[in-house]
């Protein structure tokens, strides 16, 4: 180049970069403004990226709750209703989306909050469904549909997290490799991650600096998709006035169980009645098709218990304090389709102590109401009301230090 | 139309300040282009159909 273009170019660069600057400074101003109004919004930049939910870790009030369709269910005792207006001191920050999402991709999702997520609280979610339900092919789909670029790349480049997690993390991802076909230099640095040779290790560190700014391109992306979301909402609403007060849990989910209970009460399994009547002949036909041989097996054997394993050593890396929470199993309609307490118990409520246990984080999987059919308003791990009252009550004390 | 402007064009450029002007302008352009080609697409995932199970 001449020097009769250089200065030009570099003028040019140097403005580029500013600009980059200045806008990431405004989106980050706009993120943080924003951040309280849509805690509960449930769309799906706000689980691909992490703009939104890095604001949200940086925010004392908000308890990051990181899980899938359960998390929308029970109406008005939904933590987005009950803790709207901070009764206790904070509100859920929802993260997620419909489906099997592999909890692989919970472990991406949160290991690209890092910074801001170490030292954090957060809460995992689970569904019974999908350590079992699921065959190989849903998990791989629902896995593309939930991939993330970005958080590939903060994983893949990450400083947060040591190499052998990395490496375990760069061979789960390899796994499914459809969604890697649009990075190729993801897809090879994975594979370079997975190896433990000495010249991968060289070729790693030589694609870095392009790894770096690889990221921050997508980061901005990130910035860009979460504004022009947060736009098309129009003027967000004023914060709702926040109301201290002491909430009395035994009394909310006594109403919470009598409000459900005048909506589940002409059915055999303690579903929500309006969807007993379109699937309760269909729910009636597996009577009896899933011995406990079967989804024994397909509970032993399922990979999310090595994903579940992977994302608390992923959290253990980032100083994250967790709570797991799982929707107990709907006893009644596992008793109907054929899987026994005995197995329910073997395979999943003592597989998930054992595991919260090694990794010293806290468990509610309410084991104790596999037998009570209105936790949940439908056999797809959904809460009900009186469910959700006691996912809130748990979540509050999560918060307050008080979980038992 | 082109004649009429050819002349502001070379008196403009004669001056070494335009032509820096209009070469930072050019290689703004052209970032901004990259910026804008290759700066979409990395959050869109293939769809799948929910089973409300």
């Amino acid at each position: 180049m001449s020097a009769r273009h250089l200065g030009p170019a570099l003028v040019a660069g140097g403005l580029f970069l500013a600009g980059i600057a200045g806008f990431t400074v405004y989106a980050r101003a706009v993120e943080r403004r924003s951040v309280h109004a849509f805690a509960p919004a449930w769309f799906h930049q706000k689980s691909l990226g992490n703009a939104l939910q890095r604001e949200a870790f940086r925010q004392t009030d908000l308890l990051p709750v990181f899980g899938t369709s359960e998390l929308t269910s029970g109406g008005s005792y939904n933590a987005d209703r009950v803790f709207d207006d901070y009764p206790t001191g904070f509100d859920m920050f929802r993260v997620g989306w419909p489906g099997y999402t592999p909890l692989v991709t919970t472990a991406m999702q949160i290991a690209a909050d890092c910074p801001e997520v170490c030292g954090e609280k957060l809460v995992i979610s689970m569904s019974p469904l999908l350590f079992w339900r699921p065959s190989g092919e849903d998990l791989a789909r629902y896995y593309a549909g939930n991939f993330s670029r970005l958080q590939a790349n903060e994983l893949a480049f990450s400083t947060c997290l040591s190499r052998p997690v990395k490496q375990r993390l760069a061979r789960r991802l390899l796994v499914y490799p459809a969604p890697l076909a649009a990075d190729p230099v993801l897809k090879l640095v994975l594979e370079l991650l997975a190896s433990s040779s000495a010249p991968s290790r060289v070729a790693y560190a030589a694609l870095y600096p392009l790894g770096l700014i690889r990221l921050a391109a997508l980061r901005l992306e990130d910035h860009w998709e979460t504004l022009a979301w947060i736009r098309a909402q129009g003027t967000p609403r004023p914060p709702k006035p926040r109301r201290p007060q002491a909430v009395h849990w035994p009394e909310v989910i006594a109403h919470a169980t009598a409000i459900y209970e005048a909506t589940s009460g002409k059915n055999p399994l303690g579903v929500d009645d309006d969807w007993w009547s379109k699937n309760g002949a269909g729910i009636l036909k597996q009577r009896g098709r899933h011995p406990d041989a079967e989804v024994g097996k397909k509970l032993r054997k399922s990979p999310e218990w090595e994903d579940l394993d992977l994302l608390l050593d992923v959290l253990d890396e980032l100083g994250v304090r967790p709570l797991l929470m799982a929707v107990p199993m709907k006893g009644a309609y596992y008793d109907l389709i054929g899987v026994s307490y005995a197995v329910r118990k073997q395979f999943f409520y003592d597989r998930l102590a054992e595991i919260a246990a090694a990794h010293h984080v806290p468990l509610a999987c309410f084991a104790d109401h596999d037998g009570d059919s209105r936790f949940t308003a439908d056999t797809g791990d959904h809460p009900s009301p009186r469910g959700w009252a006691f996912y809130d009550q748990t979540m509050d004390a999560f918060v307050h230090d008080a979980l038992r | 139309m082109t004649r009429r402007w050819m002349p502001l064009f070379t008196t403009r450029f004669a001056s070494p300040w335009w032509r820096r002007v209009a070469l930072t302008v050019y290689y703004l352009a052209v970032l901004l282009a990259l910026a804008a080609l290759h700066g979409k697409g990395a959050f869109v995932t293939p769809g799948f159909i929910y089973q409300a199970f």
